[in-house]
């Protein structure tokens, strides 16, 4: 390829550049002047203008016929803007977006390649200027003698300054030729240029004429001339020679010139121009950039390939910096002095190197303009666009990210979020909408709030169409809170959309957004409210590059954590490490100001080796031997430094957030603050969703850089899959008719079966060893306060049987006033289940009845039934055996299967008749049908569909005994207590603690007790 | 020195014949002026015999156009040398006005 072909192509490669950046501004200015068509703004006319011109111009030069044709019908329409003649009106402005989007278009396309075919967008384009209408009368119309101040010439763009040089060959300077009025009569205008054409370049002409010229009056435009601007090497007095014309016409270009007529304006002030023999570099700086002279002087362009270069240098400079400061901390004052003088001098080219990948957001912001305006026209809503923060400044990479997201996001707003205007009057809404992007700092970051205010987010709607897609289980939608239902809509194709548009509504675009926007180490947060609205806040780092960050260790190894995601530090002392620290169910929480944090251990989610033992008062313990054999006693230390630090120990906990969901996160240690270099992972680590990066630090170790945003998702899930249980719990519970709560300790058997205790006879957990346990004389037994704890097995099958030597949990409950433990392989969970319990499969002797959480089936134990089983020998406090309805009459009233057989069983076994009823006719059936043979009454104060337990109270008071209430979860609340007291019951006993209540009846009835009936 | 006039509905056709200079010019402006009706919404300048504009001929094109509304192409100017042509696109004016280098033929603007 010869050197001119090469020229030629980087020639049309800079001319795309330049038309591209070109074009992007006028978008802005087209839709400006749009919004006000009977006032059009001068500034905004001239850039577009000016704009379409130049691209005119290149494309002239490169013979780009179809560019040139389409640029040239645009500039047609934009002149007669800007002469007035026409408003820029939809119907005018409309063709001319269309026309830049087409161009635009062509301009990212390969310059090699061949354009589209642009012949209706012309014919549009004319169309729209030949339709449009007259300008609107108010406009104010020059006056027709005024002569036209002549527009200042452009500034040559780069590909004229290139032609210029290569046309020239050498050094230039610019001269306007204003040709006198006297001079335009005696000589052609056409020959004047012609001559001029061949003693300079002639980069442009203008004609100087009066506005609007009327033809029945020749002085108005019989003055007519023209201002050449031209390109010679020559001198000023060389070339007016040459020109044949008087040197006070010529005037460098850029300096300021004699008006040749009245009332015509020459060019504006500008910088001098260098003199003609500047070099042909400085000679190219007149052009720079076309928006102003002033502007040429403090920009210059830049390869990025070189800023990349640059942040990378100094990236490494950092890093060299933190490797000086630390290998001279302890040095001679100079060499301290010079270490902190090349640390102050680093931070600030690193400062200066960051900006200049700096842009501003309003780069992203700007295009928004026209896509909300098309949108809302497509969608026939009326929607106000307000921007703030456009200056707010980004790094290039992630402004170059954004796009995309931020462009689903109002797509989204747009399409889903904002009501038509009949929607909005009907819901008393103002019929346009508002649409907000504001950008703003915060806490070194930048945030991004996308809010409408529209009809927001249907919660219930996302609830059922969750669970139709199956993308969640009843059980995990129906603990979720609203918040974490809105994020559904984030999930890969989930879309509340009923009908899909060619806008939105295939569920990608939230999917694509949280994706995007976290590989950007960001976070999305939706907040929506009903009716009001939807806000989306989109939280983004500065830059990528750079970043100051917490230094942490875990077992010896450092990690970073970006301080952008740092909230707080928490050391917790020793003594109040179990106070501040608690366990639910598997996961742990964090008693925060009132609140409960969870917290993930560093360790787990890195999956290091647990280096912890259980000692033998059941603790855990930190374990400090290297190896097997490495019982430290050998090392020379002291007695207290070989002492292996217990679990109680302090805890260090760095409260970090990822957007709105915060989580402690707990480490062996911190370090000190650094700035970091992000270097980006391997790709065989990239897929590691703890790490965002590695660094190197100052000590040439290097660190991986901990994703927070990664581990509070797997921390998210934990919690949740924690969670699950009690959530399908509730669920079942709705679903059936028995909708009371049944507290219980969910455990799991040495078997690996699921079984439930009821919570209210569980009086304490004890975690435990396998060396504490003891089988005597085939009764296996707990060492417990100094005594011995029998032992059950939760396992039914080997309720007695010696327990496996494995550590474990017992819960301990008491029997008739002593206390049995059960023993269970691990402790799950507690909760309050409504779930329907089945009493008739699993029913046996210790199994109340049986009921699924998830797909496991969990076993009630009863384990009054089982104490009395298995340890009767300890049931001291048990009344004497009687033969069965010896000690009276009772009736239950309880709407509840479960309860009710559970508690007509455990008063049988007590010695009581049982009378049952569900409700309350029944009950009333039964005191008026057995008046005089009930004994006592137990009245379930839980349940509404008792209506009236006051007059079953009442009722019951005149025929019976003692009346107890009872509940399912005891201790009662004071709504029970309430209700019980409404009703006359004075004693509320819980439904699963048959003991309590045979000794509540025996005690509140003595005669039932003591002169027990004899069963006929 | 006269600049003949072809009226048809709505239209005028001016063949010029000389060089546009300040004293043609008011001359085809006076044709202009005195054959113009309220229907007139196109002139079409025949061009072929001008091989030099002056200032108030250029000035003169100017006052027609924005006689005509200011409309793009309801001037028309025909039979345009390679002078003037350079000369008019470098000013734009292949913007406002239609230009061929086809000389107009008369009955046909």
């Amino acid at each position: 390829m010869s050197d001119q072909t090469n020229e030629d192509a980087e020639l049309l490669e800079i001319y795309f550049e330049e038309s591209r950046e070109l074009l992007e501004g006028i978008e802005a200015d087209l839709l400006s002047l749009e919004a006000t068509p009977e006032h059009v703004d001068p500034d905004h006319i001239n850039r577009v203008f000016r704009a379409i011109h130049s691209v005119k111009g290149g494309a002239g030069f490169f013979n780009l016929d179809q560019v040139k044709s389409l640029a040239h019908a645009m500039e047609n329409v934009l002149g007669a803007i800007r002469a007035g003649d026409l408003a820029p009106t939809s119907a005018i402005v409309e063709p001319l977006l269309n026309g830049a989007d087409a161009l635009t278009q062509r301009f990212n396309q390969d310059p090699n390649e061949a354009g589209p075919d642009f012949s209706e967008l012309v014919q549009a384009v004319e169309q729209g200027g030949a339709d449009a209408s007259p300008p609107p009368p108010d406009h104010t119309a020059q006056d027709d003698s005024e002569v036209t101040a002549p527009e200042p010439f452009e500034e040559l763009t780069e590909v004229e300054t290139s032609a210029l040089e290569s046309q020239i060959g050498g050094p230039y300077q610019l001269y306007v030729w204003t040709i006198d009025s006297s001079l335009a009569e005696t000589k052609a205008l056409n020959q004047l240029t012609d001559d001029a054409g061949q003693v300079a370049e002639i980069v442009r002409i203008q004609s100087i004429s009066c506005a609007a010229p009327d033809l029945s009056t020749p002085s108005t435009w019989h003055g007519t001339n023209l201002r050449l601007l031209l390109a010679s090497a020559d001198s000023q007095a060389e070339l007016a020679a040459a020109l044949q014309c008087q040197e006070r016409d010529l005037t460098a270009f850029g300096a300021p010139a004699d008006p040749p007529e009245a009332a015509v304006e020459d060019e504006a002030p500008r910088p001098a121009q260098p003199p003609a023999a500047a070099t042909p570099a400085s000679a190219t700086k007149p052009r720079a950039t076309p928006k102003s002279s002033t502007s040429e002087s403090s920009s210059i362009r830049v390869r990025l390939p070189l800023l990349d270069r640059l942040m990378t240098l100094a990236g490494e400079l950092v890093l060299a910096r933190n490797q000086l400061v630390q290998a001279v901390g302890s040095e001679t004052d100079q060499a301290q002095e010079a270490s902190q003088r090349i640390d102050h001098i680093t931070t600030e080219l690193q400062d200066a190197i960051m900006s200049t990948r700096m842009q501003s957001v309003g780069t992203v912001f700007h295009k928004f303009r026209r896509i909300v305006r098309d949108l809302s026209r497509q969608l026939g809503k009326d929607v106000e666009l307000t921007i703030e923060g456009e200056d707010v400044e980004l790094d290039r990479t992630v402004i170059e990210s954004i796009s995309d997201p931020l462009t689903h996001l109002v797509r989204n707003a747009l399409d889903h979020g904002l009501e038509s205007p009949q929607e909005r009057a009907a819901a008393g809404k103002p019929t346009t909408g508002q649409l907000r992007l504001v950008a703003t700092h915060k806490a070194g970051n930048v945030l991004i709030e996308i809010s409408e205010d529209g009809r927001g987010i249907n919660s219930d709607r996302i609830r059922q169409l969750a669970m139709e897609r199956g993308l969640y289980s009843f059980e995990e939608l129906a603990t979720m809170t609203v918040q974490g239902l809105n994020r559904i809509v984030m999930q890969p194709g989930f879309s509340t959309a009923s009908q899909v548009t060619d806008i939105s509504g295939r569920g990608v675009g939230m999917d694509v957004v949280n994706s995007n926007i976290k590989q950007l180490g960001g976070s999305v947060d939706l907040h929506s409210v009903l009716g009001q609205g939807t806000t989306v806040r989109v939280k983004l780092p500065l830059t990528l590059a750079i970043i100051p960050a917490l230094l942490v260790t875990e077992e010896g190894r450092r990690f970073a954590i970006p301080q952008a995601n740092l909230i707080e530090l928490h050391r917790i002392p020793a003594a109040k490490v179990s106070e501040r620290i608690l366990a639910l169910g598997d996961a742990e929480v964090l008693t925060l100001r009132g609140t409960l944090l969870p917290i993930v251990r560093l360790r787990s989610v890195l999956n290091m080796p647990d280096r912890t033992f259980v000692n033998d008062q059941g603790l855990r313990q930190n374990d400090l031997r290297q190896t097997v054999g490495d019982y430290r006693r050998n090392s020379g230390e002291t007695r207290f430094t070989q002492r292996r630090r217990s679990v109680a120990s302090a805890v260090h906990v760095a409260v970090v957030g990822a957007g709105e969901f915060s989580y402690g996160l707990v480490l062996e240690s911190w370090q000190e603050t650094s700035e970091i270099v992000v270097k980006p992972l391997g790709r065989h680590l990239r897929q590691c969703s703890a790490y965002a990066g590695a660094t190197i630090l100052g000590d040439g170790d290097s660190a991986l850089i901990l994703d927070v945003t990664g581990i509070g998702a797997r921390l998210a899930a934990n919690s949740h899959a924690a969670n699950q249980h009690a959530a399908g719990l509730r669920h079942a519970g709705s679903h059936g008719d028995e909708n009371q709560t049944l507290p219980t300790l969910l455990l799991r058997g040495v078997s690996g079966q699921l079984f439930a205790v009821p919570l209210e006879l569980v009086t304490r957990v004890e975690r435990t060893t396998a060396d504490r346990i003891q089988t005597v004389m085939g009764i296996p037994s707990l060492r417990y306060h100094g005594g011995s704890l029998p032992l059950l097995s939760a396992d039914l099958e080997n309720a007695t049987k010696p327990i496996p030597a494995q550590p474990g949990y017992v819960a301990v409950f008491r029997h008739y006033g002593e206390e049995i433990g059960v023993f269970a392989a691990d402790l799950l969970d507690i909760t309050s289940t409504t779930r329907r319990i089945d009493t008739t499969t699993m029913r046996r002797p210790g199994c109340l009845g049986s009921f699924h959480l998830g797909d496991e089936l969990v076993l009630l134990l009863d384990l009054a039934a089982l104490a009395s089983q298995h340890f009767a020998h300890v049931q001291g406090g048990a009344p004497p055996s009687v033969p069965p309805g010896a000690r009276g009459r009772v009736l239950i009233v309880e709407p509840t299967d479960f309860f009710r057989g559970s508690l007509g069983r455990s008063l049988v076994d007590a010695g009581y008749e049982v009378v049952e009823a569900s409700g309350e006719n029944e009950a009333f059936a039964c005191l008026d049908g057995a008046s005089g043979t009930i004994d006592a009454v137990l009245i379930d104060m839980d349940s509404p569909d008792l209506l009236s337990p006051g007059k079953i109270v009442a009722t019951a008071k005149a025929v019976a005994g003692p009346i107890v209430g009872t509940t399912a979860s005891p201790p009662p609340s004071a709504a029970i207590l309430e209700r019980a007291s409404e009703a006359g019951v004075y004693n509320v006993l819980g439904k699963m603690n048959p003991g309590m209540i045979v000794q509540a009846l025996a005690d509140s009835h003595p005669r039932v007790h003591q002169t027990p009936k004899v069963a006929s | 020195m006269k600049a003949p006039v072809h009226q048809t509905p709505g239209r005028l056709k001016v063949v010029l014949e000389q060089d546009l200079t300040a004293t043609y010019a008011d001359v085809v402006a006076r044709a202009v002026c005195d054959t113009w009706t309220d229907e007139t919404t196109r002139i079409t300048l025949d061009l072929h015999k001008v091989d030099h504009i002056f200032g108030p001929g250029l000035g003169l094109l100017y006052a027609l156009h924005n006689r005509l509304g200011a409309q793009p192409s309801r001037l028309v100017l025909m039979g345009v040398c390679p002078s003037l042509l350079n000369l008019f696109t470098r000013l734009g004016l292949d913007r406002q006005f239609a230009l061929t280098f086809r000389p107009a033929t008369v009955g046909s603007p």
